[in-house]
């Protein structure tokens, strides 16, 4: 049993093709995680047109994806109806609410199908689309226990931790951690390099992952331009990980106006902070095409 | 004699590289742009009547895709890549031969893959690692380096 994480939107906020983004990418968030033969999609960002197209080359006679959307902010969800495989139908789409009976997300990711934003209407996708729920952690996905976690980002969203035989793997983007720090603004300001403290319920929930995809939209220098707009530093997200003992950190959530050779930096300056603390964390930036394998 | 801008002025060698798609292309751009722009002066000298021989002799860049070895058994070589499918590894029956104990008879896979190359680990005992990261697979970029055993790559992207 192993699981494998491959990359196919890394981008934050809206698309960004071009050269200077080459490297890492510019479509939004879209992260296939496969568990033995069970499909899990985190967000439906514009990378998941290409993983639609993926999907269709390898020799499935059907796909089944489980649906786990952080949120339905447009780089989250724009990518679903250029999603191939849903308009086949022999093919499943789960779409997961969090709690019991919780179907928004099935009734939003409609919504953006209405004939005045797109020219086909969601009720004309012809694979079963599903609307489920994880039932708060309490229903395994095939074999594989899914938990939520809510997060601090405008209109709310979720992380989610995806384990199965002692592996367990993290996605959490659009989580504005600064904000729920135990010291104020202010105070962090002023001592930029002391370890943050992180609410112990994220970390519980965090605790041990083999990987966290971790939302790390901004420096340092550029946070308190962007207070409140849903995204933490990356080095608080660094604190994170290195409080919860993760193996591996994939930086994800690229600010939009960050260069290959920004995204490049960050990371530098996220070992080196791990480093500072004398934890073994290996940090890296989520770029299009990378899969990694966990067992 | 004729001003063509620079991609174009190529060796007659590279010029048989050129796909019979391309060349019919290329003609198809070449009359297309014998007809000045309004804006351009026409003594520019891209739109004359002799301008399409050269073109059709010339072609775009043509600069393969390549893994340049810099550590590990035969480095420093440079190693072109073609083809649509490449195995590396430590076997003398691949088609990239490393002798190092280090590395796995067949170590890795090369698929071509939207313009570049995607890599694959073929299971192998130690791994591939991109920029540091243990990948399962990836797709190249230009300046990425790859490690395998105590061989280290740096892949240069092709035009």
């Amino acid at each position: 049993m192993a699981f494998f994480v491959r990359f196919w939107g890394t981008r934050g906020s809206i698309p960004t093709p071009g050269r200077t983004t080459n490297k890492y990418g510019g479509n939004t968030s879209c992260v296939e995680i496969r568990v033995d033969d069970t499909l899990f999609v985190c967000d439906g960002g514009t990378g998941l047109r290409e993983l639609g197209v993926d999907l269709l080359r390898r020799d499935m006679p059907n796909i089944t994806a489980h649906f786990l959307f952080s949120h339905m902010h447009w780089d989250h969800i724009q990518g679903f109806p250029f999603f191939t495989p849903a308009y086949i139908p022999v093919n499943t789409c789960n779409i997961y609410g969090t709690s019991a009976g919780d179907h928004r997300f099935h009734s939003l990711l409609s919504g953006q199908m209405r004939s005045d934003y797109f020219p086909v209407d969601f009720s004309e996708l012809r694979s079963h689309i599903l609307a489920t729920d994880l039932d708060d952690g309490k229903r395994p996905i095939d074999g594989v226990r899914v938990r939520w976690f809510e997060q601090r980002h405008p209109g709310s969203s979720y992380a989610y931790s995806l384990e199965k035989n002692g592996v367990k793997v993290v996605y959490a983007t659009d989580n504005e951690i600064d904000l729920t720090l135990a010291k104020t603004f202010d105070e962090i300001q002023s001592d930029l390099e002391k370890q943050r403290e992180v609410p112990e319920t994220l970390v519980e929930f965090v605790r041990g992952a083999d990987l966290l995809i971790a939302d790390a939209q901004y420096t340092d220098l550029e946070y308190p331009k962007h207070v409140g707009w849903g995204h933490p530093r990356a080095t608080t997200v660094v604190d994170l990980a290195v409080l919860a003992g993760v193996k591996q950190l994939a930086l994800f959530h690229h600010d939009p106006m960050h260069s290959d050779a920004d995204v490049e930096a960050i990371v530098q300056q996220c070992r080196a902070r791990a480093r500072l603390f004398g934890s073994p964390l290996f940090t890296f930036a989520a770029r299009e095409g990378l899969e990694l394998k966990l067992e | 004699m004729l001003r063509w801008p620079s991609p174009f002025r190529q060796s007659a060698l590279a010029s048989q590289c050129v796909p019979r798609y391309a060349r019919t292309e290329l003609l198809r751009i070449a009359r297309h742009q014998k007809t000045p722009m309004s804006h351009e002066p026409e003594q520019s000298g891209w739109h004359t009547e002799e301008a399409e021989i050269p073109l059709l002799q010339a072609m775009p860049f043509s600069r393969p895709h390549v893994l340049q070895q810099i550590r590990g058994p035969g480095s420093p070589a440079i190693l072109e890549l073609s083809g649509e499918s490449l195995v590396l590894g430590r076997s003398p029956e691949t088609d990239i031969h490393i002798p190092s104990p280090s590395l796995s008879r067949t170590h890795m896979r090369l698929e071509r893959y939207q313009g570049t190359y995607r890599v694959i680990d073929l299971d192998s005992s130690n791994g591939v690692y991109l920029n540091e990261i243990r990948v399962h697979s990836a797709v190249l970029r230009d300046g990425d380096t790859l490690q395998l055993g105590n061989a280290v790559f740096i892949y240069h992207e092709g035009k």
